[in-house]
């Protein structure tokens, strides 16, 4: 029975190294609840699977066990340990010693997915969103090159977690937080913890330190923070519940969000653009939408077959 | 993992999973079976998760190992075989502190060269996959792209080089489908064992 067992595990963990969808993780949930037998032979399996990353490229820090211990130890130590490897190896082994390990993550259009590394830190990856990560014994560093990702760091003073958009960085100082990148505009809501965000390569500016409840938005000229009701970070963040919320919005913005999670594009047209929306919707029911636009609002929708034309 | 297990399994990972070369290295020495060693370790793990839901131990080490003890000592009493060598033996494990010790130390390196070692004997395809994998570092679906195979045989073939390296480093060996009748210890292996 336990052989039976490791297979499911093994193969979980396999998917889980990929990168899991909503769906896949909600599935992984259950069966993971209905025993401990099942979630001890899983975690099992994921600890062992970690621990094999020692047959891979790692820095010597990283040979040396173990847990936070090992920070106390003096670099002096550090560099000799390393000197020393470095004579057996050879510069070529060095190189591999020192080589970070890297990772894309990307989603579809209206597609999510869930990601845990390899230090326990989740990524939730939204909508239409490339991630790419790099971790070594120094850095955590991950690049969002386009759409929205949600972070839960693992702490770890050895490595800081950095998140790259364009030009700016965003430094975890122990938090909760997604990032969004809008073209060159950058939003990042605090849901736990705080946050440091700064530019890189321009020295004179000012690092803003942002904490739970904070959104700050960055375009390439000025950077901003706003506190907001824990209810508003809460609802910037439902889409991770598949849920988008509005408060008051016009439809124009309202649809260019809808647009993100669908292949079929809502176009709204005319003075139609200024009514003010609110609501809870599921990202993926644009029928929902359309009706309700139709049957509440009194719009004029035209449902084509690859848009929806919204006019008053 | 699910929001309310979430902080626990991660505190499994990192203060528990993380002893298991320790583990086997000790279970390696001390218990006759190998083809045992998984099982034990899985229902060591188990009580340990069981226990941890209501209290949280306070020396991880300590906790782990004790279960261990307590759980030889039931598996040894079902066989009706209890040498009073074993207890004495056991007793040792208790002085235990939370730093890394040169025990810990060895059993990482032991187990690094386990891992080597099997990956070498994995099937030829799954040991290209682990080694493009876990040795250069590339993403599944660069593997996939490289091998020319879907992204969902570069899973498959990663699942089975977990599972036989899971094997490896867990007492190695054939693993049997059904409990071996537990031999008598002891039984001119003064001193070795328990």
């Amino acid at each position: 029975m336990i052989a039976e067992m490791e297979h499911q595990a093994a193969q979980w963990v396999a998917l889980e190294d990929r990168g899991l969808s909503t769906e896949e993780r909600a599935r992984l949930d259950e069966w993971l609840s209905q025993s401990t037998a099942h979630r001890v032979c899983y975690l099992q399996m994921s600890a062992m699977w970690e621990r094999a990353d020692k047959i891979g490229p790692k820095p010597i820090a990283d040979l040396l066990p173990l847990r936070s211990t090992a920070a106390r130890r003096s670099w002096a130590a550090h560099l000799i340990a390393a000197a020393m490897l470095v004579c057996v190896l050879g510069a070529g082994g060095y190189y591999y010693l020192t080589r970070p390990v890297s990772n894309t993550y990307i989603t579809q259009v209206g597609e999510q997915r869930s990601v845990r590394m390899a230090d326990g830190t989740l990524i939730q990856l939204n909508t239409d969103t490339s991630v790419s990560t790099s971790v070594s014994a120094m850095a955590r560093t991950v690049t969002l090159e386009r759409g929205e990702a949600y972070f839960e760091v693992v702490h770890d003073a050895r490595r800081p977690f950095t998140v790259l958009v364009g030009e700016r960085r965003v430094t975890d100082l122990g938090t909760k937080f997604s990032v969004r990148r809008d073209g060159d505009n950058v939003v990042v809501v605090v849901r736990e913890g705080r946050i440091a965000l700064d530019w890189p390569g321009h020295a004179s500016a000012t690092v803003i330190q942002a904490h739970a409840d904070d959104v700050v938005t960055a375009d390439p000229q000025h950077v901003q923070i706003s506190s907001r009701q824990p209810r508003a970070i809460d609802d910037s963040l439902s889409w991770r519940q598949n849920m988008l919320v509005f408060d008051h919005e016009p439809l124009a913005e309202v649809a260019r969000e809808f647009n993100r999670y669908n292949l079929k594009q809502v176009e709204v047209r005319g003075p139609a653009q200024n009514l003010l929306i609110g609501g809870h919707f599921r990202a993926d029911n644009l029928a929902v939408f359309a009706s309700l636009l139709h049957e509440g609002f009194g719009l004029k929708v035209e449902d084509d077959k690859d848009r929806i034309v919204v006019t008053q | 993992m699910s929001g309310s297990h979430q902080e626990l399994d991660r505190w499994f990972k990192t203060e528990i999973l993380c002893l298991e070369p320790m583990l086997v290295r000790f279970l390696s020495r001390h218990w006759k079976d190998e083809a045992e060693i998984a099982d034990l370790c899985q229902e060591a793990y188990v009580r340990v998760y069981d226990a941890a839901l209501r209290v949280r131990p306070a020396n991880p080490k300590s906790f782990l190992f004790l279960t261990m003890r307590n759980l030889m000592i039931d598996r040894l009493r079902r066989s009706s075989v209890f040498p009073v060598e074993m207890v004495a033996d056991l007793d040792r494990l208790n002085a235990f502190d939370n730093e890394p010790s040169p025990e810990q130390q060895a059993a990482a390196r032991q187990e690094l060269r386990q891992f080597q070692a099997a990956l070498e004997k994995l099937p030829e395809r799954c040991r290209q996959v682990v080694h493009m994998r876990k040795v250069l570092g590339l993403s599944q679906r660069e593997v996939a792209g490289k091998m020319l195979v879907t992204e969902e045989t570069v899973e498959h073939l990663l699942a089975q080089g977990m599972r036989l390296l899971n094997r490896a480093v867990r007492g190695g060996g054939a693993q049997k489908e059904e409990a071996r009748p537990l031999q008598p210890v002891g039984v001119g292996l003064r001193g070795a064992v328990l």
